[in-house]
Order: C-alpha cells, then sequence, then structure tokens
C-alpha cells in the first residue's frame, strides 16, 4: 500500500452545512438524470418521446376520434395534461423516496429533505422539456406569444412549491404507514378529475366553480391557461391562495422531515 | 487526556418489529439498554458480541443516523462520524468518478475535494482505467476497493467499523485489515466492531462486551 495513513488524515473541506445539502442535491438530480440515459437505448430521446406519444394520443381521441367542438379544445388540453403530469408522477415517487433509500440510510447520515426534492428536481427538468414543447406548439398552432406569457412564471413557482410541500409530506408518511403510497394513487386520480385536467372549471355553475377552486391545483391550471390560451390575466388572489397553500405544506412537510429524521432509518429497517 | 469527541448516556433505542395498529409491548424490543460510553480523540475501542446483540446499531447511534429513545448521544461539534461502508451505495449505472463523488458528498466532504483526490483513489484502488467504467461492470471485489478507496480519502473523524462484514477477494481483505490497523494506530478515533477477540485485544485501547443490548466493560 502506497499511501499512508498519514496522508489521508488531511481533513476534507468542511463546507457549511446549508451548502453541502445544495450540492448533494444537485449532484444527486445529476446523477439520477444521468442513470436514466443510461439504463435504455434511447436515452435522453425518451424525454421528449414519451411526451409527444402521449399528447399525439390525446390529440387523437379528442380532436379527430371525438371532434371535440370546444374552441381551443386541443391547447387546452394540452397545458393542463403537461402541467398535470408533473403533479401526479411525482407525488407517486416521492412517497416512496425515503423508503427506497433505507439501505443507504443505516449507513450514512443524511439530511431525508435530499431524496424527496432530489425527485421533484428531476421531475421538475422533465417538465421544462415537456412544458416548452407545449409552448412551441402553441405559439405555432394557436397564437403569437404576447408579454402575458410572462404571467405564467409566478404560476410556475406556486406549482413549484406546491410539489415541494406535498411531496415532503407525503415522503414522511410513507415509512410509517405502507399503505399509504396506495392511498395517494387513488387520491391523486380524483384530484385529477377534480382539477379540471379535461374540462373547464370556470364554466361549471359558480357556486360549484368556486368550491372547486379551493382546490389550488385547479388555480394553477386555470392560471396557465388564461394567459396562454385565452389571452387574459390570470386570477391573481387565487395563484397567491395555490402559492401560500404551497408555502404551509412545505412548513409542515420540512417540519415533519425534521422531527423524523432520525426515525427513519429505524422504520425502513 | 484528550477531548471527548463522542458520548453516550444511558442510551436506549427500540425497535419496533412491524407497524400495526395495535399497541402493544411485545411489537417492541430494545436493542440498547442503558449504554454508557465516552470516546476521546485518537482512542480506539473495540466491541465484541454475539450476533444480534446490538452491535449495528450502537455504530448507528454513534454516527447519528438513529437518534436514541432514550438517554443522550453527543458528538462534538464539526466531528464528522461515519461507518466504514464499502460494497453499498454505488449506481452500477453510473462510474467510478460519478459514484465516488456521490458517495464522498453522503459523506460529508465536498465535490471538489474529492475530484482533487480522484487520482489517488485510482491509485490505492488499483483500477485503472476501469475507474471510468459503470460501476455494474465491476466485479464485487473491484467495488469493494473502489468503496475503501473512496472511505479512505473521505475518512470521518470517528471512525466507525463492523469488521464482521467480509469485504472483497482475500487480498483485498488482507490489505484492507493492515490498514485499518495503521488507521487504528494513527491518530485516529476508531470504534470497532469484530468477532476476533485477539485482533481486538491487540489492536484496541478498551475492550467492551454487549450481550443484549447492554454493555459492559470487559
Amino acid at each position: 500500500m502506497s499511501i499512508s495513513a498519514r496522508e489521508a488524515n488531511i481533513k476534507p473541506t468542511n463546507p457549511s452545512k446549508f451548502w453541502h445539502y445544495w450540492e448533494l442535491l444537485w449532484f444527486k438530480v445529476y446523477a439520477d438524470l444521468k442513470i436514466e440515459t443510461q439504463i435504455t437505448y434511447l436515452g435522453f430521446l425518451w424525454w421528449f418521446l414519451e411526451p409527444i406519444f402521449f399528447l399525439a394520443i390525446y390529440y387523437l381521441v379528442f380532436a379527430v376520434v371525438l371532434k371535440t367542438r370546444t374552441p381551443h379544445f386541443v391547447e387546452f388540453l394540452f397545458v393542463g395534461v403537461v402541467a398535470w403530469r408533473w403533479f401526479g408522477p411525482a407525488m407517486n415517487k416521492s412517497c416512496r423516496s425515503i423508503k427506497m433509500q433505507a439501505k443507504l440510510m443505516r449507513e450514512v447520515y443524511v439530511a431525508k429533505w435530499i431524496f424527496p426534492a432530489a425527485i421533484v428536481l428531476n421531475d421538475a427538468f422533465k417538465f421544462v422539456i415537456i412544458f416548452s414543447l407545449v409552448l412551441i406548439f402553441l405559439a405555432v398552432f394557436h397564437d403569437k406569444p404576447t408579454a402575458l406569457w410572462l404571467t405564467i412564471i409566478p404560476n410556475l413557482l406556486c406549482q413549484m412549491l406546491l410539489i415541494f410541500g406535498l411531496s415532503f409530506c407525503f415522503a414522511a408518511v410513507t415509512p410509517f404507514l405502507p399503505d399509504f403510497p396506495l392511498i395517494v394513487q387513488t387520491v391523486m386520480f380524483s384530484l385529477m378529475i377534480i382539477s379540471g385536467v379535461f374540462y373547464d372549471v370556470l364554466e361549471a355553475p359558480p357556486h360549484l366553480a368556486h368550491l372547486l377552486q379551493f382546490n389550488p391545483i385547479a388555480d394553477i391550471l386555470i392560471n396557465y391557461r388564461l394567459p396562454l390560451i385565452y389571452k387574459q390575466w390570470p386570477q391573481w388572489g387565487y395563484m397567491m391562495y395555490s402559492g401560500l397553500f404551497g408555502i404551509a405544506l412545505n412548513i409542515i412537510g420540512l417540519y415533519f422531515m425534521r422531527k423524523y429524521d432520525r426515525v427513519f432509518p429505524k422504520v425502513c429497517g | 487526556m484528550h477531548d471527548i469527541i463522542a458520548s453516550l448516556k444511558n442510551v436506549g433505542v427500540f425497535y419496533k418489529k412491524r407497524f400495526s395498529l395495535k399497541r402493544s409491548k411485545s411489537n417492541a424490543y430494545w436493542a440498547l439498554q442503558e449504554v454508557n460510553l465516552e470516546i476521546r480523540h485518537g482512542e480506539a475501542i473495540g466491541i465484541r458480541g454475539h450476533n444480534g446483540a446490538g452491535k449495528s446499531t450502537l455504530l448507528r447511534v454513534l454516527a447519528g443516523i438513529v437518534s436514541p429513545n432514550k438517554g443522550e448521544a453527543r458528538i462534538a461539534e464539526g466531528c464528522r462520524a461515519g461507518l466504514l461502508t464499502l460494497q453499498s451505495g454505488f449506481n452500477p449505472y453510473l462510474n467510478g468518478v460519478d459514484n465516488a463523488i456521490l458517495k464522498g458528498l453522503y459523506m460529508g466532504v465536498t465535490k471538489e475535494y474529492i475530484q482533487s483526490k480522484i487520482a489517488d483513489i485510482i491509485e490505492l484502488s488499483g483500477l485503472g482505467q476501469k475507474f471510468y467504467e459503470h460501476t455494474g461492470t465491476y466485479s464485487s471485489g473491484m467495488a469493494a476497493r473502489l468503496g475503501f478507496a473512496v472511505n479512505y480519502f473521505c475518512m470521518p473523524d470517528l471512525l466507525l467499523i463492523d469488521e464482521t462484514l467480509g469485504v472483497g477477494d482475500r487480498e483485498f481483505r488482507q490489505k484492507s485489515k493492515l490498514l485499518i490497523r495503521e488507521l487504528i494506530r494513527s491518530d485516529k478515533t476508531v470504534v470497532i466492531v469484530s468477532h476476533e477477540d485477539e485482533a481486538l485485544a491487540t489492536l484496541t485501547d478498551k475492550i467492551y462486551t454487549l450481550d443484549k443490548g447492554v454493555l459492559i466493560t470487559s
């Protein structure tokens, strides 16, 4: 052995905790994306092909087979489906995110919020790709982009907050309740139905629409569609509501993450 | 005498056997009970005990992985405590570099630091160009060598070793044993769990025996 123990004694720089986790989080996101490109033949092409396939199927069913008459229905559908797809799969994966790392957790201390956060960011990256495709589609087939389009940026942030918050909450519950992912799956399906992915919540009778808008996901979808498709201002009040909802979920989720940080390795055994 | 870098006071840890809606006492068992231990800088401590005596749990409490249900576990501020783990944590679809960085980050060192040690990791692991291939193509011995090399350069301040775990091929086991010995003799603070009483006796300053979760001074 050519390297002595003394040499290894040089202490690696010890960064502040926050920066360390920041670095770990981003490297994990990078590594996970890289792994995804390695396990299939077509690699990163799937990030484009998969959304194009499913949008094509929706197009076929609603525009070609059912010949929906509602104006701009295809655009309406594309925006809804794509925005939803950032929620649905991320939730189901986040549920299992801590449990999946059981082996690692029992060997080294890692702040557990890293695991769901990495999943959300991984999906965010793929969402950006397919959302850009939809924006290009809208610019080409619908109407030229206007300054109103910029209002989707705060809406994106609200959606991001909601997804982070829900992911932290879900990830914290699953280690204690193995049945939870199944419950989430069912709940997410119902949520998809009531969030107005396939229909316009605002067209429901006013009292019902108001009720449906308590669901922040419905507001997110509405606030994408208003500026992008109908050239209208988003509903700022509801946007703020969804953002605050997201912040509250983050506080709750991170509280439990912190509380059970050193308990998860035991219950996931 | 040196500073205390880790201390356990009346530490108890229990595990629940499985999740159950019913609350019953038989569903939980204490893996550690009333454990008191002080570890000073530079000390080498040996722990022996039968399988299931609570050795792994003790190491996990010291590593800060698991918090005790009773009592108090303290680790000095700024002290990184970590288990020496060799084969795990590698993703077969990433090459040696990415795996080394990821593992190093998990162990609490910076990416920059690990990148600066890549050449040394290659040398110590003896992997050569293989280092740049997916670890999925490695033999278990190679993976263990990579694990050992990464551990070696990301060495925590309080090193926790579970020697009861067999690692790599015989030649490498011999090599790593020598290195562990050398580390123990150096300034490192080490807690080592082993079946080999003789080895523990020659290497460590103090030996404890764990029996059904209770720590006894030998």
